[in-house]
């Protein structure tokens, strides 16, 4: 058995082995996904327990003996409230409220941030959404990649047919026949699977070294046995499936049927132009080798839109929501003498390509509601500077409020305002011209005001924002000042650089699963597209002896893969509109962006998928044109 | 009409090599009704194809009406067969997306020819109750007279068959051979592969291929008579 199984896939060699490519690359993707989200979950888990412990739910109650609740795992008393772990977290609800009514409860605060990770949380935050969005983009890899088994393996079917039909013939039995093609879903699929997982690992190794080097944190990797299982069981029962389709077919059908086994044509209209007519049938075939290509088209495109979409909410996110200094180093010197601004000046002429120093206090303060055009925080953060009597009135921030990310850029007072600072009134009027060094610190719970002068109001510090390439700086700053002077120095330069590297991660990220979806489709559409040429070898040589040339071929191809292009992208479009329509609606719950249409990154890609078909399609048959007419005709094995 | 000057044509078969046509040599005159008889691998089957053009020899002439097809190129022997020669597979291979009549006209329909022999063509193939068919739904016979329209449509000089009646009974055989009989009546060269000596001698031409080599050619005058 074991025999004729390997004979089978030597003499099939280039069909089992792009199968079983087929495999190892659906494998791989889902199990990179699986190890990908294990990893990040624990490193989410581990930041939540940093920060606010791995408690379940904090009460302010007189609850005593807790040792006789058994649900209880672990209880910690801090002040007068309790932090307690539950057994099993996903009852934390049920099982605080049956506690409440035991103890006496107040102000119970559960746990959010851990419990979102484990999706408990009663609040829709982020990371519920993201779930979401998660979700969505799982269910499409999910879908194209169980088509993406399917679709070669359609292929192979009539063969297989034939093949089954010939063994019951010379005498295997159904039991027989079972244990063979039992036999070969497991060959092919710990193959195929045990494959993937490897290359899998290796990737999100080299996927976790890169994103901890950028963005200088710490994630581990993590195997989630329970995932990983889930993902080998879906593969393996997958495949068994697949395997397993033309048995549960060729049973109902009678063993010369099965040896004489072709497609099934039906009538279809005449065209008056030969190329097309034949054009039009080869295309209109029922069980023919095209669904396969189309489908391969359909994933292509779907899958290369809709990343292309993701990619540019990613570079919008970027763009609108993370902000760069303009400055390079930040030096306050607690001392506003003459002595320290020269120094600071000359030093500032020597080393760097812009800078401004200013005087500057900062303070907290309460201010008026009738300042507000409409309403605005109580307590502010007051930035002063040396100027006259202005203040900046626009706030260009991003902030949270409801779970939802805005990007704000409003003005929120009126165009004059009136503060008391220090028992001092302060008249200002408002200014758009924002200050070198300050544009980060415009938000909402910031302001920033020049005052003429500042000495009435506070000891103002001496601060230096400069742009500078020197290295070194604050080396060189700490011995032109030596110990003379108070000064703090923030590398700005060192900051931008991990927002640099964060933005170029989240870009090389996005980019990356754009050109592997981009190459999983293209593989895709070749291996189908190739087999389907291939298996038509036949169709060819007859053609050719009965007088079709190589002009007529090149024509009949360009029209079929007009055909095959057209019905493709037809089938996208209505995909790319919904996954359009949903990815639109579930990022706009969390984050205030523009919205993206998927059209011309459709448009493009089907026109990609065009010119690639009808590439694929003439390289196929120039191969096929260097084979003997009679070769074509009675070697039907590719 | 047809020349066959020192034809030389060997395959490869794992490591060996076959010699199938053995430096053959042959004449066949306008309107002769030819039978190549052989046992099985004896070659005759090779010598048709390359008569055809569907293969290419080793080395060697084959002239067919002052042409030598052996020095046309792909294209330009496609064109030269689609107007000369009419060939008719063992295993018919007709395009099985294609209706009977479809099948038929084909040839004429790639070669741009008006022509008004469908009609004649379908009633002397008794198959005009089965023209909107599609090859599937047709019997071996049914399958085989359809493979014969299509190698007539365009009326070539040469009808080249490859073991027609290989795949047929008795009946039927004999019924496509009167068919053969009929057109060779009417002027057109036929050339026949069968292994049946019964049938091959309803031709007027016995050549007996073996080992690639022609080892007899007579004529068969009692077909003639």
């Amino acid at each position: 058995m074991l025999k004729l199984i390997i004979r089978n896939f030597y003499e099939n060699k280039k069909t089992s082995i792009v199968f079983l490519l087929s495999i190892i690359f659906s494998s791989m993707l889902i199990f990179l996904i699986t190890l990908l989200f294990s990893a990040v979950h624990k490193y989410l888990l581990n930041e939540a327990i940093k920060n606010t412990g791995d408690y379940h739910v904090k009460i302010k109650t007189d609850l005593k003996n807790y040792e006789n609740f058994s649900v209880i795992k672990n209880i910690k008393w801090q002040d007068d409230k309790v932090l307690i772990t539950y057994d099993n977290i996903y009852d934390v609800y049920k099982l605080t409220d049956k506690l409440c009514k035991k103890a006496k409860c107040a102000e119970i605060e559960y746990n959010d941030a851990y419990l979102s990770l484990y999706g408990i949380s009663k609040n829709e935050n982020l990371l519920n959404t993201l779930k979401y969005l998660i979700i969505i983009v799982l269910a499409i890899i999910l879908i194209c990649m169980v088509f993406i088994i399917y679709n070669v393996y359609k292929i192979l079917l009539i063969n297989k047919y034939k093949q089954i039909g010939l063994l019951q013939s010379i005498g295997m039995t159904l039991k027989e026949l079972r244990f063979m093609l039992l036999f070969e879903a497991i060959i092919f699929s710990l193959l195929g699977i045990v494959v993937g997982f490897i290359i899998s690992l290796l990737a999100i190794l080299v996927l976790i070294t890169f994103i901890n080097n950028s963005f200088k944190i710490d994630i581990s990797f993590a195997l989630n046995i329970k995932f990983l299982f889930y993902a080998f069981v879906f593969l393996f029962l997958l495949i068994l499936i697949i395997c397993f389709i033309p048995f549960f077919k060729a049973k109902k059908i009678s063993n010369l049927k099965l040896l004489n086994m072709n497609y099934t044509y039906k009538k279809n209209k005449s065209f008056k132009n030969i190329i097309i007519f034949l054009s039009y049938l080869n295309y209109k075939r029922s069980k023919s080798h095209y669904k396969s290509v189309i489908i391969s088209l359909v994933i292509f495109i779907v899958l290369s839109s809709s990343f292309n979409m993701f990619l540019k909410y990613g570079e919008e996110v970027i763009n609108n929501y993370v902000s760069m200094p303009s400055y390079d180093a930040e030096i306050t010197v607690l001392e506003n003498t003459d002595e320290a601004y020269k120094l600071l000046d000359s030093f500032a002429s020597k080393n760097s390509s812009k800078y401004k120093i200013y005087e500057t206090c900062k303070t907290k303060i309460n201010i008026n509601r009738e300042n507000y055009v409409d309403k605005g925080p109580n307590n502010l953060n007051l930035y002063i500077i040396e100027g006259n009597n202005y203040f900046i009135n626009e706030a260009n921030t991003v902030i949270t409020k409801d779970n939802r990310i805005y990007k704000e850029n409003k003005s929120y007072f009126k165009k004059e305002i009136s503060l008391k600072v220090n028992n001092k009134t302060l008249s200002l009027k408002e200014s758009k011209n924002i200050p070198f060094g300050f544009e980060n610190i415009l938000t909402k719970d910031n302001l920033l005001i020049g005052i003429n002068n500042i000495n009435d109001i506070c000891t103002p510090n001496l601060t230096l924002f400069m742009k500078s390439d020197e290295v070194n700086l604050e080396k060189k700053l700490k011995s032109l000042l030596k110990e003379d002077f108070d000064l703090y120095y923030i590398n700005a330069k060192e900051g931008k650089k991990i927002i640099n590297n964060i933005i170029l991660s989240v870009k090389v990220f996005l980019y990356s699963i754009l050109v592997l979806t981009f190459l999983i489709g293209v593989s895709t559409i070749i291996s189908s597209a190739y087999l389907s040429m291939m298996y038509r070898k036949k169709e060819f040589g007859l053609l050719k002896s009965i007088g079709l040339t190589t002009k007529d071929f090149k024509d009949m191809i360009t029209v079929e893969s007009l055909y095959i292009t057209g019905k493709a992208s037809l089938y996208s479009l209505l995909l790319v509109l919904g996954i359009n329509v949903i990815t639109n609606s579930v990022i706009n719950e969390v984050i205030d962006l523009e919205h993206f249409s998927l059209i011309k990154p459709f448009l493009c890609t089907s026109l990609i998928s065009l010119i690639m078909i009808r590439i694929i399609m003439r390289m196929c048959y120039k191969r096929i044109e260097k084979t003997s007419i009679i070769n074509l005709i009675y070697n039907d094995n590719i | 009409m047809i020349k066959v000057k020192k034809l030389f044509k060997t395959y490869k078969q794992g490591v060996d090599i076959v010699v199938a046509v053995n430096n053959a040599c042959l004449n066949i005159k306008k309107g002769e009704f030819v039978a190549i008889v052989g046992p099985s691998g004896s070659g005759k089957s090779t010598l048709l194809h390359l008569l055809a053009g569907l293969d290419k020899a080793d080395s060697g002439e084959i002239i067919i009406n002052n042409t030598d097809i052996t020095k046309l190129n792909n294209e330009e022997m496609i064109i030269f067969r689609r107007e000369n020669i009419g060939f008719i597979f063992q295993f018919y291979n007709l395009l099985p997306m294609l209706s009977v009549k479809e099948n038929i006209l084909l040839p004429a329909l790639l070669s741009g020819k008006k022509t008004n022999a469908y009609e004649k063509i379908i009633n002397d193939l008794n198959i005009k109750d089965k023209e909107n068919y599609l090859p599937n739904d047709l019997s071996g016979g049914q399958q085989q007279r359809t493979a014969i329209g299509r190698a007539l449509i365009n009326n070539p000089k040469i009808i080249l068959a490859d073991e027609p009646t290989g795949n047929l009974d008795s009946i039927n055989a004999k019924n496509i051979m009167k068919l053969f009989k009929h057109y060779n009546n009417l002027g057109q060269t036929i050339i026949i592969v069968t292994h049946d000596l019964r049938l091959a001698k309803m031709a007027t031409r016995i050549i007996t291929v073996k080992d690639g080599k022609i080892v007899k050619d007579v004529k068969n005058v009692k077909a003639h008579n």
